[in-house]
């Protein structure tokens, strides 16, 4: 996949503490999302930033990749961090989000 | 103990009552072992043995607490042993058990003192661990009788389980994190294979962020027994759907454990036994996020065996 930039960055924090204000945040920036307006199918999400996740943040992001589902797009996790690799692979939602290189690597 | 496995507020907030219960189930096995004496094949009595062994280790492992998973994993093994009829409760075996417990109850009491550091008393617990193994290689009356009859086994292979389980609506609020369970329950053998089930969770417009959605597919190799699994669960048996599927009885390795069953747990399931009520506490607010609720429940007693 071309290193073009990403559409959303993550948080630093992925966590059942700060849940609603990110899910308040990407609804914010769905409703403006300017790469749906250029018809890209496929969302870019950096997790880089991303150092503390649990399954509540797993789920958030789940639950954006449902809602880009819905407007024909796919959610594709780059530049993940250890610890959201790590937790996208241990809940089996890792096919789901990461890029196929991020997902086969260690 | 695992930083990333192990939220540090749980542990200050629900190790005393870990260590209270785990002191209960240390006075239990004593008294079982004492009952025993008299009726050393007593079914029942070995079946409770067995239970009390297996969760302290259980409970010892959700906490982190190495020593006491790694020590009361030798017991627990050769209780397997005994209630299956493979070796005999004689009465030197019986002593060795009681030092084994002495052992036990001064791991848990160190727990406390040091949060899981290990206590003194190494080399006794690795000369009582080898003799656990010495009675554990040697052939009991059903091992005698079927080695006469029986080709040599293959290398045991381990068992494959399914797990189905679907976490209740509270999970999040009630301070529970399915991460760390399936990691625990990675810890039980190798997952070969898991998949989340994303379609139950809603768009981000429906969704509400502290209610959780998440339920998966688990295939587990393991050499554990379906109550090491269970274990694992413990914690949200009030909010988890759970299904276990044992591998099939053709499995190599698998021995008595491959019984056709299931187990299920449903959160209406309001008959099941609780015999470990752990206590309810607030968390504290961190940095103005909501304050959470944890709420711990777990069962060590089982109706069925």
């Amino acid at each position: 996949m071309p290193n073009s930039a990403p559409h959303l960055r993550l948080p630093q924090e992925l966590t059942i503490y700060t849940a609603a204000e990110t899910r308040a945040a990407w609804l914010a920036w769905l409703s403006g999302d300017e790469a749906l307006a250029a018809g890209n199918p496929v969302c870019r999400v950096d997790g880089e930033a991303v150092d503390e996740v649990d399954a509540a943040g797993v789920q958030l992001l789940v639950s954006l990749a449902n809602s880009l589902q819905g407007q024909q797009r796919t959610l594709r996790l780059c530049n993940t961090s250890r610890p959201l690799r790590q937790a996208c692979r241990d809940l089996g939602a890792a096919a789901l989000l990461l890029d196929a290189d991020e997902g086969a690597a260690a | 103990m695992k930083d990333h496995d192990i939220d540090t507020s749980f542990i200050a907030d629900a190790l005393p009552a870990f260590l209270s219960e785990a002191r209960e189930q240390v006075e239990s096995i004593e008294q079982l072992l004492l009952e025993l004496e008299d009726t050393p094949e007593d079914r029942g009595l070995l079946d409770a043995l067995f239970r009390c062994a297996h969760t302290v280790k259980g409970s010892a492992g959700i906490f982190g607490l190495d020593a006491v998973v790694g020590f009361t994993h030798h017991v627990e093994t050769l209780l397997d042993r005994l209630r299956e009829g493979q070796l005999s409760l004689s009465p030197e075996l019986s002593t060795l058990l009681l030092q084994c417990n002495d052992q036990i109850k001064a791991l848990v009491d160190a727990a406390q003192d040091t949060g899981g550091g290990e206590a003194e008393g190494a080399d006794a617990r690795a000369a009582l661990v080898a003799r656990l193994q010495a009675f554990g290689h040697a052939p009991g009356p059903v091992d005698a009788a079927a080695a006469a009859e029986t080709p040599p086994a293959a290398e045991p292979q381990p068992a494959r389980w399914h797990l189905a389980a679907r976490f209740g609506a509270e999970t999040f609020r009630n301070g529970m994190d399915p991460l760390t369970i399936l990691r625990y329950v990675a810890g039980l053998g190798t997952i070969p294979h898991v998949s989340c089930n994303t379609a139950s969770v809603p768009t981000l417009d429906e969704l509400d962020p502290e209610q959780c959605h998440l339920g998966f597919d688990i295939a587990l190799e393991t050499e554990e027994p379906r109550e090491a699994i269970e274990a694992a669960f413990s914690f949200v048996r009030d909010d988890c759907q759970l299904v276990i599927t044992p591998p099939p009885p053709t499995s190599q390795g698998s021995g008595r454990r491959c019984r056709a069953w299931a187990t299920s747990w449903s959160t209406s399931a309001s008959s099941r036994p609780r015999s470990w009520a752990w206590r309810c506490s607030d968390r504290t607010s961190r940095g103005g996020r909501p304050a959470r609720h944890r709420r711990w429940v777990t069962s060590c007693r089982r109706t069925t065996a």
